[in-house]
């Protein structure tokens, strides 16, 4: 064969990785090292349980790989061979992007040669070098949907939780990651799990005042929030100030109006997201000209207006929103005309600005 | 990210800027990219004050990072590196602040002659902990009260700071400071044009 005459290490070097990740059940990432030339020594780094590959070899090991398993993807008859896991995790490695890689992992899975267990370490070692790829989460929802059917246990999703939030961490606006996220949050209120909605929502607020350009965990919040105002049993492992919210928010002839006392469901609801309008307020006011927390101010306007359609909020909310876009108007004057314009248009609410 | 990476104290004299003292926080880099990194902030953070008039502040922005920088009249020098989400202001306050305590600590008459390892001044790693959280920077209002934000000096690269004639192409393969792999990195990045993804 041609290909192993180009460049005979290339045996050699995947299987190094392959050992590695046998050996180190503890191995936590993977990366390219940039090294333009051949050292004349292993371009396996390994330390600390960390994994890395001189970028010189990368194109030779690649097309070595690349062509092995193409050809034996032609096969009519597989056969599952060391060799072919060997080959599929250096192809991965480097390249995740392969949606035939990844099937033939899943074939080697289905067929026992691969532990569903080990395949989630692997594929957690992957996204440490793609944090967003979405092959690898796909990869991994399927193990769990498909294979180990086990998504009771709350240690299993508190640690894919993790998971995502690493992968979110490692690049910004990771719109897979969330998503990746919130689908285990799906399953576990599909389980009737209510506490775990609860402890994501305190979690990705904290997280959201250190992100705060990142639009993928707002849009995860604002799933997050639809859910708790759609759901009672949702809100009950809520700690949260939501009266003191209320209070702020409305003043003391506006309360009665809206709230009769058969409703105080209702006003958990809307003190939810009262509390998260306040959360952002104070957001926009720290951290200047940041558009996805202005847009997310915007989600919240709208849920308010739309859950509770009432003349009373409506006037309460313009009010509100008057004093903020006046505070604010020196230095995001942008953002603010936008605010008010939106508001006008979709809302039919309108701000007036001094 | 709201994210401090780096804040260091510089002396700025006639020729050249001298590092008195670093802090470092780049858990959220790749193991493997970490000491390129850190390696490179620190080439930034002298280039950058060597090129900064004394009595000035100056804020660059580079891709998603920003390079703060404030010169004392008396050549003390701080640089901060942080995220583009950090509120500018709070950096800059947060400079004064670290100055003040720097020179309070140890006595001007001996920067000219001090180097990074004659230096004991370990409230810089604290600080840099405890102020990832701007909000810490609340108590520091008097200080924000008096910076006056129209003399900060912005730029939008690197190279605007330069000299004129200068290439930061130039200073990297000239640098002492940058290993051969940090030049390497510093090369592929560029082509890449994105500074710490490959």
């Amino acid at each position: 064969m041609d290909v192993d005459n180009n460049f005979p290490a290339a045996k050699r070097i995947i299987t190094e990785i392959q050992n590695i990740i046998n050996k180190d059940p503890k191995l936590k990432e993977f990366d390219l090292i940039i090294q333009p030339e051949n050292q004349n020594k292993s371009p396996v780094i390994y330390r600390d349980h960390c994994l890395g590959l001189e970028s010189w070899c990368v194109r030779h090991v690649y097309k070595y790989v690349y062509q092995r398993l193409i050809t034996i993807r032609k096969q009519l008859k597989r056969q599952a061979s060391n060799e072919t896991i060997t080959l599929l995790t250096s192809a991965l490695l480097v390249n995740p992007e392969v949606t035939t890689f990844w099937n033939m992992r899943r074939e080697l899975i289905i067929d026992g040669c691969l532990k569903p267990n080990d395949e989630l370490k692997f594929s957690a070692i992957v996204l440490t070098f793609k944090p967003k790829c979405a092959e690898i989460f796909n990869y991994r929802r399927w193990i769990f949907s498909s294979i180990s059917k086990s998504l009771s246990s709350t240690d299993i999703v508190l640690n894919e939780l993790s998971v995502g939030l690493t992968a979110a961490s490692r690049y910004p606006s990771n719109y897979n990651a969330w998503n990746h996220c919130f689908w285990f949050v799906q399953k576990s209120l599909e389980n009737e799990n209510f506490s775990l909605i609860a402890q994501q929502w305190e979690m990705s607020k904290v997280w959201c005042r250190e992100h705060v350009s990142d639009h993928s965990c707002m849009q995860y919040r604002q799933r997050l929030l639809k859910c708790l105002v759609a759901d009672k049993r949702c809100l009950q492992h809520l700690e949260c100030c939501a009266s003191k919210s209320l209070l702020k928010f409305f003043n003391s002839d506006e309360r009665p109006k809206l709230m009769r006392p058969s409703e105080d469901y209702f006003s958990e609801t809307i003190g939810v997201t009262l509390d998260e309008l306040y959360f952002n307020e104070d957001l926009i006011v720290t951290y200047q000209s940041h558009e996805s927390l202005w847009n997310h101010r915007r989600f919240l306007c709208y849920l308010l207006v739309n859950i509770y359609n009432t003349d009373c909020i409506k006037e309460v909310l313009m009010n509100n929103e008057k004093r903020i876009c006046t505070n604010l108007l020196k230095g995001n004057e942008l953002y603010v005309k936008k605010h008010v314009l939106w508001f006008q248009t979709a809302l039919c609410i309108p701000i007036k600005l001094p | 990210m709201v994210k401090l990476f780096a804040m260091s104290v510089l002396y700025k004299g006639p020729n050249d800027a001298t590092l008195l003292k670093a802090a470092f926080e780049l858990q959220s880099f790749g193991y493997f990219q970490r000491k390129s990194v850190q390696e490179f902030m620190g080439f930034v953070t002298k280039t950058i004050v060597e090129r900064t008039a004394s009595a000035a502040r100056q804020s660059v922005k580079e891709k998603e990072y920003m390079c703060h920088v404030y010169v004392r009249a008396d050549n003390l020098a701080g640089v901060l590196i942080s995220d583009d989400e950090y509120p500018h202001r709070v950096a800059h306050t947060l400079l004064t602040k670290t100055l003040d305590e720097f020179s309070a600590k140890v006595p001007s008459h001996s920067w000219p002659k001090l180097n990074e390892t004659q230096v004991t001044f370990n409230e810089l790693n604290i600080m840099l902990a405890k102020y990832q959280n701007p909000k810490e920077a609340d108590a520091m209002t008097k200080i924000q009260q008096d910076l006056d934000e129209t003399k900060i000096i912005l730029h939008n690269t690197i190279e605007a700071v330069l000299e004129r004639g200068e290439k930061l192409d130039d200073l990297v393969a000239k640098s002492e400071g940058l290993s051969m792999q940090s030049k390497a990195f510093y090369k592929t990045a560029k082509k890449t044009n994105a500074c710490c993804r490959m």
